[in-house]
């Protein structure tokens, strides 16, 4: 099967500052993988790439084979950290506007998720808490039925008890093709689902290994492994 | 998937800019009664004085709100948070910029029908304006002008007109369209270097306008202005050709910002 995703040594600049250099990395299909590092390391820049929000000054990307470009943003479910979606819209408008978008998307699923989060349809986005309106966006983009999940911060804003909801919806949405990249800070509370992990350290990768491998070899969770490696 | 864009575009501003134009035709047909059997002393004539600054006030105002809104629409739908969404759709840059360009242009066509039909409302049969008919007469001696000046040749020169007031307007939408792309390639100050880029074009355009036509004049040794009325239809069409260049130039520099260059927050 192919890679979902390839960076070819990957470099972006930003007026004198490097945020991504010489960046290298395959993933694989069917894997859940936790994109991790301190702030700054450039973790936002990587997944602005694979959407196409950006373009990279040196290097390749290709999503199954395809640069970023309108094929790709068909198979790809990006969550940005920011709140993305217009205020004066409801949740059924945000809803109707995804499915005229996104062939893949799923509004049976939407609904039942929005359900389950007790989520009023029919409210407007603008008078939704923040956290709110993050677990409205993450059920949107979790209604597709992508290859390529790319979440950026998905649970920083959501209590405790919606974590836990949200984190079961993307082991379930889980399927053998698709592949979820989740960058965040919370890596205790994420650590359970995931397969591997990439730790981005000043820009570059400092190592991408399955998650079994780092807990055999280093006898250590993620997250301790984290606190080490990022140590001030 | 242009014509959801526009579907979804048309939903975004119909919410702002409907209602507006229904308040325009309200003020219009109360303005209308007062007009036309209200009293034209005392206290009445006040009142009637006073809708009438509203009816001219409302004018003016639809048109800029129309406008200001089109282009903040554009910065925010694009450049905020929402263009996370937005540029991630499954649609190429085209479809986004062509979207808001033939939004905009739709809403300035009806805000421009809307006030012509609110000042049809308040003039038709009124006593002392007769705007209707005024307006009438006015069109027929254009069109009595036309054919005088230009005999047979009329239809292609009011047709060559007509395109040029939508290239006019389309090159002056995709100018502001291409100075908050610029802007927005700024770290800071964004919407100021955008106003200053569109200041500077401006000006380039206008001395560039102006050097032309001295210059042809000149080189062609002409003792008077190029403006007669048999260069009519190769002024007019020299005028196409350079306002669909320019149309081209801003669309392509817009497009390829939002490409290539492409820096949200």
């Amino acid at each position: 099967m192919s890679h979902i995703l390839e960076c070819k040594s990957i470099t972006k600049k930003y007026s004198g500052f490097t945020a991504l250099s010489d960046v290298n990395l395959t993933l694989e299909r069917g894997r859940i993988i936790g994109l991790l590092g301190p702030n700054g390391s450039g973790k936002t820049t990587l997944l602005k790439l694979i959407n196409g929000l950006l373009v990279p000054d040196s290097g390749k990307i290709e999503i199954d084979g395809i640069e970023p470009g309108v094929q790709t943003k068909k198979v790809v479910s990006y969550l940005p950290e920011k709140t993305y979606l217009a205020e004066w819209m409801t949740v059924n408008q945000v809803v109707e506007f995804f499915k005229d978008f996104y062939e893949d998307f799923d509004v049976q699923k939407a609904f039942k998720m929005l359900e389950d989060l007790n989520i009023n349809k029919n409210q407007k986005l603008k008078t939704m808490s923040k956290g709110t309106k993050e677990k409205v966006q993450l059920i949107l983009v979790m209604s597709r039925e992508a290859d390529l999940y790319c979440l950026d911060e998905p649970i920083g804003g959501v209590d405790p008890a919606s974590r836990d909801y949200i984190l079961n919806t993307i082991i379930s949405n889980y399927r053998e093709n698709s592949t979820i990249l989740i960058s965040t800070h919370l890596i205790a509370d994420i650590e359970k689902v995931l397969d591997e992990v990439i730790f981005l350290k000043e820009s570059t990768v400092l190592f991408h290994s399955s998650v079994d491998d780092v807990r055999v070899n280093e006898g250590k969770s993620i997250d301790a492994l984290f606190r080490e490696v990022f140590k001030c | 998937m242009l014509g959801k864009l526009i579907k979804h575009e048309l939903k975004a501003t119909s919410r702002l800019l409907v209602p507006l134009y229904i308040a325009l035709l309200c003020i219009s047909v109360i303005n209308h009664f007062t007009f036309n059997y209200g009293a034209e002393e005392g206290v009445f004539a006040v009142i009637t004085g006073f809708l009438f600054m509203i009816q001219s006030l409302f004018t003016v105002t639809i048109i800029i709100i129309t406008i200001i809104f089109m282009i903040a629409r554009f910065y925010k739908n694009f450049l905020s948070n929402e263009g996370y969404l937005m540029f991630t759709l499954p649609v190429s840059s085209h479809k986004l910029i062509l979207s808001k360009l033939i939004v905009t242009l739709f809403w300035t066509f009806i805000s421009a029908i809307g006030v012509a039909i609110s000042w049809f409302i308040v003039s038709v049969s009124a006593n002392n304006i007769n705007l209707v008919s005024f307006t009438m007469q006015t069109v027929q001696t254009l069109f009595e002008e036309l054919n005088a000046t230009f005999g047979f040749g009329w239809v292609t020169v009011f047709i060559q007109l007509v395109i040029l007031g939508i290239l006019f307007l389309v090159v002056n939408i995709l100018l502001v369209y291409t100075s908050i792309a610029i802007g927005q390639l700024f770290k800071k100050y964004k919407l100021v270097i955008s106003f200053v880029f569109y200041i500077v074009i401006r000006i380039i355009i206008q001395s560039l306008t102006v050097s032309g036509i001295v210059g042809l004049e000149y080189t062609l040794g002409l003792n008077e202005t190029i403006f007669t009325v048999s260069n009519a239809n190769i002024i007019l069409l020299a005028s196409i050709i350079i306002g669909f260049i320019g149309c081209t130039i801003f669309y392509t520099v817009t497009n390829y910002i939002f490409k290539r260059k492409l820096n949200l927050e």
